[in-house]
Parts: structure tokens; sequence; C-alpha cells
């Protein structure tokens, strides 16, 4: 039984480390040409200063946390005596028929990029990325608080898809160039070396009961993948502890197996001097892990289970031995173990986004973004619109609000509020901000977006300045070495 | 230009005043967090699937003492426990001494005669001596016709001064072989030593029998001499020894004589079973009892038991007498008719059946064996016995009125208790669902309170069917003569709600008051039920638990 527990136990740990790798930046981050994260989204996004260098770690620290659309308020609630205590009925009220808590950062290790010449622009990086998502069953808190029980009906435990994790270095090579005075393209591609990872491709533990007797079956294939060793679990049955073997000679050997490619593409075009449409197609690009790769399996795949009732309850059969009994059954069925697997290749999530940026006013600007979020089973949408105060590269304030249809988890949560700001002093540029979901309250937000960076940028290019054709430098993108109006 | 960027920081300000404003402490104030409380439920529709035999509840195969047997009579086949104990009475056998006898014969005067040749005295043309030996007189009257030896032997003794071979001649017609029934006859040799001539001849007697004849026996006997010369005065005398005698059998006029026997037998039964309780209180009757007297003999001496006492000791030591009419008292016991058989007797006796419901600790008994009442001509064996069987039989036909049976236990799941855990904290409610076939005769009502530390009932912890009747299953339909004719069948829930677990948690004990009853027929008639070994009860149970269970891992 300890075994069992310590199993469960490992496997939801896992699961907090995820397959659908979202790593993501503030959508509001989009219009903030002085942030690196601006670039990244869409690499025909020249940014605004005309050298720039990305300090290690400083330059760029993204981190996202995000729910299905639950809230810690669902879970912890105050008493009139502001006491708190757990409602899972409540959760289980708020909870979809799949919910997930997932996390994701990022973080900018090195980089710069210049100007080359007037029309091109040239950018190389390197950022560590990480993802990780749980995916868990609402009729598991609706037994827990006592709404689901095990009646003429399904139970699922372990929903498909439980756990994925993802972490990778990337490093890139970005150029874009200004084709016109109001076309620009970009294209980023990305060389990408696998830290580690998990992905399930079937997880299930579901109860159903009906008229002979209540069955529970089981299906488990997670993969698994990591540089510096492999998991090692010897089944319910062993004396054997689960191990995790740490090979630290074979990361070297092993650095370069997990390779991947990506590339992100984007275009910009300025429809006139005040409004500049935009789109962007990033992550386009897989994963191939084949580093110690390591598969979590079922020894008896969709095994079952039923329960008939105790029978014949006897000193030959006691009710002690049919317990025994069933303790084998269910542990011959639903055992799990490692093994050796094989190369599986995962795809990078992409993202397309499209930008509309009016400068309304001399310095206030209403930004629009839609993003689509797809993988192999989600399709998400977000549509922001977002107020900016620019005063040059000085200062820069935006604030706005995010609509998410979550298509996959059937979650619709229209206010998801963000702000960032950005100061330039002189070679320092500074940012920071983030964004909120679902309220202002920490306790009631559904997700949180944080990011923070400095970097040092030189020169000033500005998006609304229009590519004048000049006698001596055709074609070329102005880019003037000040720009600033007091 | 300075006043819009005044504006544009007072606006930075403002929300990051109204966005701070948002993260409440004390909703993350977690030294204020109470414990968790989990409420897992449970439905199982088919948690147990059990089939609950007689047998399930006593083992009736195997109880010490007692023989289960099925039998029949008009009404069909019924179970019948029998218990049975024996006596065996040993009577005395007579002790045969014959005291030995010396005959001297008529001086034999034939000094100055001479003669050579075969010499008989007396001349073979007279009769043999003879000479009588007695025979002993018995106890109690006793007269023996005749014995049939297995042991002993005869010594005959002749000394004599006859100076010639000679041999000595008996015969007696009482002692006869068993197997051509020829009369003992045998000749003794006087060696002769220095003018004396004796002779000794000893027969083991294992093949013969002793005919008695008014307490005698009768020798005969000659003297053979062989002369050859001159003959003396001689002096002949005999000595007759019967010794060590043992019969198989002996003949005759037994006498009348009585052998009392007694003795108290513990009924385990009653005293160590807890079966004893459902025969107190009169709520369970049996249909009859009676007694089997077997007696077996090998004797042939017609005899007769007579009983004093028949019955049993209730707790309180009180004797009760079992047999109601007095005629059952005096039992035959039929004599064997011929050596080396045995007889046997049989009568049945009526028991008070009533004397059940009185929990018997102790069957008692006083009797006597009257040997040859009417002192007629019998034989008694070496080895005598009277074998005197009693079968008490038990027909397992029965009726309970509304016997209570109470049960009381501890309550584990008592809050007094020092344990870690107290599982009865962690349930909330929980229904049992039980779907049942009774082929049991036996209706069953229950209901389980809790007891105090006081003794004290502080209610009831399971509620049955809602509180609307505690009947848990109804008895199987029977007619007439008890046979079960179709199970009956029910669909009962027993509950537990909050106020119950929390009686439950105060109580000490536990008391399980069950009610049962044996069927009716149609008409209300409630026959004595044949209860069957295969009798069963098929239950289906499913539960649906409701858990309250509580953590603390903020450990306040």
């Amino acid at each position: 039984m300890k075994k069992i527990l310590l199993t469960i136990v490992f496997l939801y740990l896992f699961l907090l480390s995820n397959n659908s790798i979202k790593a993501q930046y503030s959508d509001i981050s989009y219009f903030m040409r002085n942030t690196p994260f601006s670039y990244k989204m869409n690499p025909a996004q020249i940014p605004t200063s005309t050298f720039y260098i990305n300090l290690p770690i400083l330059s760029g620290i993204n981190i996202d946390f995000k729910t299905s659309g639950f809230s810690y308020n669902d879970l912890i609630k105050r008493r009139d005596d502001d006491s708190l205590y757990f409602d899972f009925k409540g959760l289980y009220n708020s909870l979809s028929n799949s919910n997930y808590i997932k996390m994701n950062g990022n973080f900018e290790l090195f980089g710069f990029g210049f100007n080359a010449g007037k029309k091109n622009y040239i950018s190389f990086g390197v950022d560590l990325n990480f993802d990780t998502r749980l995916r868990f069953s609402r009729d598991l808190f609706g037994v827990l608080s006592g709404d689901k029980t095990f009646s003429n009906e399904s139970i699922s435990v372990i929903d498909n898809d439980i756990l994925s994790l993802n972490s990778y270095v990337s490093t890139y090579l970005g150029y874009t160039r200004a084709v016109n005075d109001k076309l620009n393209v970009g294209l980023r591609a990305k060389f990408i070396l696998g830290l580690a990872n998990i992905t399930t491709e079937e997880s299930k533990l579901q109860i159903t009961q009906n008229d002979q007797g209540i069955t529970a079956q089981s299906n488990f294939l997670i993969r698994s993948s990591s540089l510096i060793g492999s998991l090692k679990l010897p089944g319910l049955n062993s004396s054997d502890s689960i191990e995790f073997d740490i090979n630290s000679d074979s990361i070297m050997a092993n650095i370069m197996k997990n390779k991947g490619f990506g590339i992100d593409l984007g275009g910009t075009y300025k429809l006139n001097d005040k409004m500049i449409l935009s789109l962007s197609i990033q992550d386009l690009g897989f994963i191939k892990w084949a580093a110690n790769t390591t598969d979590i399996v079922s020894k008896n795949p969709d095994g079952t289970y039923t329960f008939t009732g105790f029978q014949n309850i006897s000193s030959d059969s006691s009710f002690s031995q049919q317990s025994d009994q069933i303790v084998d059954s269910l542990t011959q069925a639903f055992d799990i173990t490692t093994r050796r697997g094989e190369t599986y290749t995962t795809m990078l999530p992409t993202k397309v986004y499209v930008g509309y940026d009016w400068n309304f006013s001399k310095r206030h600007h209403l930004n629009m973004l839609y993003k689509a979020s797809f993988g192999s089973n989600y399709f998400d949408n977000y549509l922001s619109v977002f107020y900016a105060l620019q005063l040059e590269r000085y200062l820069n304030l935006s604030v706005g609000n995010t609509f998410a249809f979550e298509n996959s988890f059937n979650n619709i949560k229209a206010f998801n509020p963000s702000i960032a700001l950005n100061f330039n002093l002189l070679i320092l540029n500074i940012y920071f901000g983030g964004s909120l979901n679902s309220s202002y309250n920490a306790a009631k937000m559904t997700g949180l977006n944080l990011f923070f960076g400095i970097n040092s940028g030189f020169g000033y290019n500005n998006p609304f300045k229009v590519n004048k054709e000049e006698p001596k430098a055709e074609n070329e993108t102005q880019i003037p070495e000040k720009e600033i109006e007091v | 230009m300075k006043k819009n960027i005044f504006y544009h920081l007072i606006g930075i300000i403002l929300f990051s005043i109204v966005f701070s404003s948002c993260v409440d402490e004390k909703d993350f104030d977690f030294d204020r967090m109470t414990p968790i409380t989990i409420n897992p439920s449970v439905q199982l529709n088919k948690l147990v699937s059990e089939e609950i035999s007689l047998n399930d509840f006593f083992n009736i195969d195997s109880i010490e003492g007692v023989v289960l047997t099925v039998q029949s009579d008009q009404g069909g086949e019924y179970l019948e426990f029998t218990y049975s104990f024996d006596t065996s009475i040993i009577q005395n056998i007579p002790t045969i001494n014959v005291n030995p006898t010396n005959i001297s014969l008529p001086p034999l005067n034939l000094e100055g005669t001479s003669y050579t040749g075969d010499f008989y005295f007396p001349d073979l043309n007279q009769s043999m001596f003879n000479s009588e030996v007695d025979f002993p007189e018995l106890e109690h009257e006793q007269k023996l016709d005749s014995i049939y030896l297995k042991g002993g032997e005869l010594q005959i003794n002749v000394n004599s001064n006859i100076d010639y071979t000679t041999y000595m001649i008996i015969s007696c017609d009482e002692i006869r072989r068993k197997d051509n029934n020829s009369s003992f006859n045998d000749t003794i040799y006087l060696s002769q030593s220095k003018r004396k001539n004796t002779g000794t001849n000893t027969t083991d007697l294992s093949d013969y029998k002793i005919i008695v004849n008014n307490n005698k026996i009768n020798f005969k006997y000659r003297l053979h001499i062989a002369a050859n010369g001159a003959l003396h005065n001689y002096n002949v005398g005999l000595n007759i020894a019967i010794n060590n005698i043992q019969f198989d059998a002996a003949f005759g006029k037994m006498g009348k004589f009585d052998v009392d026997f007694s003795d108290n037998i513990d009924i385990d039964f009653f005293k160590e079973s807890s079966i004893s309780r459902f025969f107190e209180g009169e709520k369970f009757s049996l249909e009859k009892l009676f007694i089997d007297f077997k007696t077996e003999t090998n004797n042939g001496i017609p005899s007769v038991i007579n009983i004093n006492q028949f019955g049993v000791y209730d707790k309180d030591d009180v004797f009760h007498d079992a047999i109601i009419n007095p005629a059952d008292r005096v039992i035959p016991v039929n004599p064997a008719l011929s050596l080396n058989t045995t007889e046997t007797s049989s009568k049945t006796v009526q028991f008070n059946v009533n004397l059940l419901n009185l929990a018997p600790q102790k069957l008692s008994f006083d009797a006597s064996l009257t040997l040859n009442p009417n002192n007629v001509n019998c034989f008694v064996v070496n080895d005598p016995y009277v074998k005197v069987q009693a079968d008490i039989h038990i027909p397992f036909k029965g009726k309970l009125n509304d016997l209570d049976y109470d049960v009381e236990f501890y309550n584990d799941l008592y809050e007094g208790k020092n344990t870690e855990d107290n599982y009865a904290d962690y349930i909330k409610d929980a229904t049992i669902y039980l779907d049942m076939t009774n082929y049991f005769p036996i209706s069953i009502g229950a209901e389980l309170y809790g007891v105090d530390t006081s003794g004290n009932e502080i209610g009831k912890i399971l509620n049955i069917n809602n509180g609307t009747n505690d009947v848990i299953i109804n008895g199987a339909n029977v007619d007439i003569n008890g046979n079960v004719t179709s199970p009956s069948m029910k669909k009962t829930t027993i509950s537990a709600n909050s106020t119950n677990i929390a009686i439950l948690k105060k109580s000490k004990k536990i008391i399980l008051k069950l009610k049962l009853n044996t069927s009716a027929t149609n008409d209300g008639t409630k026959p004595y039920i044949r209860f069957k070994k295969d009798s069963k009860i098929i239950i289906n149970a499913g539960v649906n638990l409701k858990t309250n269970i509580s953590i603390n891992p903020f450990n306040k």
C-alpha cells in the first residue's frame, strides 16, 4: 500500500514539472518595442535600439502561471471570522471536465542585436525555456467533496495527458529586413537543445460501476527524456525502491542528442503613418528527444479489474484473504513500470499573432492583438486591447485587457488586465509588467504573468517613422540616432 | 508637457494603488487555516454476495457429544439431535470351591494267599466302589444344575502298600466331556517303591462340564493288581480334589437379587453453548423429546430395570423428573438365549420436553437392575454384563415466538478509548442496502443500541428501513408441517446518520437486540418448523458511505 501511495505521489509530483509547450510572453509586451519580448514575438518588429545587448538572466525573466479557470479562492475561502478553510465542493463546482495548472518561464541567457545597414536588423541570442502542466480530473475533487460517488456513472480519477514537462535551451539567429517603406519581414531560426521532457501519450484511471460490479481500468504511457539520467520504477510488487539514476558522465555525451529546430516568421505593414498591422508565427518547429528516453508504462495495458463484491466468506476464504486477493489483482492490473524508451518528437507550441497598432494621438496608441495558440489537442484564442502611452524611448506605459477563449478547456474569461512599463535611462533599458487573469483580487485570479528585464540599448528606431527614400541610401531603413521631442 | 507627465504619473500611481489593494493578506493568512475536511463518498452496489446457512450460525454438525441425523415422518424429513449415554452393570459371579475328599477303600486282607495274574478289587463282576464329593452351596439360593468349565483341575491321588504293579480305574458320570458328552474315565498307575505304591493323575477340566446332582459328584473306582505270587494284607487310600474351578457358564437357579446403579452427567451442550439462551424464557419450544432405552446382555438371567428417578438439574440445582408416565419407569432386559450370544431390548420413553426451557445443567438417573425376579432356571456366564444405553432424541422441529436475543459487546469506536484513530470520526453517514432471499424459516428483527459508561441505553446506532420497522428479513414461507415451501425476499436499508454516529462514539458498549420468529402458514398457524441444514439466506449487500475526514496539515 505504501508503495502504491508513493507511486501516486510520485506521479503527481511528476505532473508538476509538462508536452504541450506554451512558453509565452505577456501579450502586452508585443507592442513594447523597447523590450526584447516584442521582437521575440514578431521577428519583423525591429527593436527600437539600433544596438542592444541582453545581459544574462537580467535581461529577460518571464514567468507565467495559469489555471484552467479556477482560482485560489475557489479552493480556499475565508469565513466571516477571517479563518480560512478548504472548500472542495466550491472547487469542484468551478472546475470544468478537464483542468490544468501550468507554469512556464523564459529566461534570457544572452543576446544582442543591431542594425545592419538601414534596412536590416540582425539578432542573436540564447534563452532557457521551461513549461510544466498538470492536468487533473474534476471527478477527483468531486470524490473528495462527496459530490461524486461511485454510483452508476464513470469517474475519471486521472484524465488523459496528466503531465507534461518541457525544458530546453534555444539558440536563435534573427534577421529582419525593411522591404520597403511600409513592409518589414523577419525570420528567426532556432537551434534547440532539449534538457528534459515528459510527454504523456496516455494516462487513464477510470472507475465505472454497473450491475456486475465496480470496474477500474487504467493505462499509462508516459514518455520521458532527460540529459542527466533516467527514472526507474521497479513495480508495486517489488521490494526495490523508486530510483532516478543520475549519470553525470553521460551528460556531455547526451547534450547533443535532444536536438530541435524552430523558426519564427513575421511581418509588419504600415497602413499609414498612424497604423501598423503585424503578423507573426512563433515557434514553428520540433524537438527530437533521444537522451535517456524512458517510458513509464502499464505492465498490463488497459488492465481492468472488476470488484464483484465479497463472496462466500468462509474460513477457507475469509474477508481478509479476499481483501488480499483484491489488492493482488489490483496490483497486477494497474502496476506500472519503466522501460527503455524510443526516440520521440514533440512539436513546439505554435502561436500566431495578428497585431494592430494605432497611434491615434501624438503619444497615445491603441493596440489590438489577436493570438491563436494551437497544438495537437488544443486551439486557444486571445483577443487583447491595450492603451499605450509612449514618450519615445524614455517612457512607455501600456494597460489593457485580454479576452481569453480557451476552446480546449471551454474556458472563457473576459477580464484579464495587463500593465507594462518601460523606462529608458540612457543606456539602461528597464521594463517590467504583467497581467492578471479574471480578477484584480489575488485570491480570485486564475493566472498571473510577470516579466522583468534590464538591457542596454543604443540608438532609436521609430517604428512609425516612414522610411523615406534618400538619394544616397536607397531602400534602406532610416534609423535616426535620436528623435526626441520634448 | 510637464503637466502631461504629471498626469501620467498620477495615473500610474493610482493604477498601482488599485493593483496593490487587490491583495488581501487575510486571504493568505494560513495561521488561521482550519483543518481540511474532505467528504469522499463511496457507493458500491455490490459489496458482498454471501450465502449464510444454518451452520454459519452454529455448527450443528460438530456439537460435542451430539449426533445429528436426518429422520423422516409423515410430515417429511427433519433433523434430529441424539445425545447418548450408557452404563454397564457387571454382576458378581459365584465362586465355586470344592473341598477335597479322602476316601479309604475297604481293607484287602490277602495274607497267606498267592495269585498270579490280574486281580481286580472289587471283582469285575461286581459294581465299582462309589464315593460322593460334595458340591458347595451358593449364595442367594442359587442352585446349580451344571457348569461348563473353562478351567480347573481334577487331581486324584492313590496310595497303597501293594507290592505289585497296580492301577486305579476311576470314572465319573457327573464329569463329562463338553464335546461328546462322554463320562470322565481315568486309570492311575501306582508306582512301587519300598513297599509303598503311589500314583497321581491330574486332569485339566477345561474340556469338561460338571453336572451337579443334588450338590453331589459321584466317583466310581476299581483297583487292578498285576499279582505274581504271594499276597498280603493291603490298605488303599484315595484323595480326590477339584481345584481352581473356572466356568464359562453355570446353569441352574440363579436366585433373585438387585444391583443398584446411578450417575450424574454434565450437559455441556447447555452449559457452554450460547444455544441454551434460545431455550430459556419459553420463547423457543420443541415439538417433542424422547428417550430410547436400549439394553444388551450376554447373561441368561432374565432381569428388569426399575428407574427410580430420571431427570435433570436446572441452574439452581433443582431436580426435575423427566418421565411422565410411571409405566415407563420399568424397562425389561431380555436374557441371552444361549451361550455366547447376546440379547437386546428397547423401550421408548417420552420425555418432558419443557424441561429444555430450564436450560438443564445435569442429567441424573437412579435405577436398579433386578436379576431373575421370578427365580427361574437360567444361566450365568463367566463375564456377565447388562449394558444400558439411553439415547435422548431431540427432533429439530421447533418454533420461536418473539425470541429476544441480545448480544452485548464493547465498542471499538468509543471515543473514550485511547486510540490514535477513531474511524467513526471519518463517517458522516452510511447506508447498507440489503437485497435478501431467505430460505430460512425465521424472521429476523434487529436493533442496535449504544450503552454509556453507566450502562444506560443512549439511543439507536442504526436505523432499519428508515425506522418504519425493525424486520430485516421475513421468514421463508412454510406449510402446516413446518416445511419450507418458498423463500421470502426483501430489500432492507440499514442506515446511520450523524446523530447515530454521535451515539456510537459515546457508547462504551453496543447491544444488538434480535427478535426472532419462526414462520407461520397463510392462516397464521405457527407449525413446528423443520429446520434444515441447507437452509440459507442469500444476501447481496451494497453500501453508500459518506465520509467526513479532517486533516490538519498546518498542525495548529
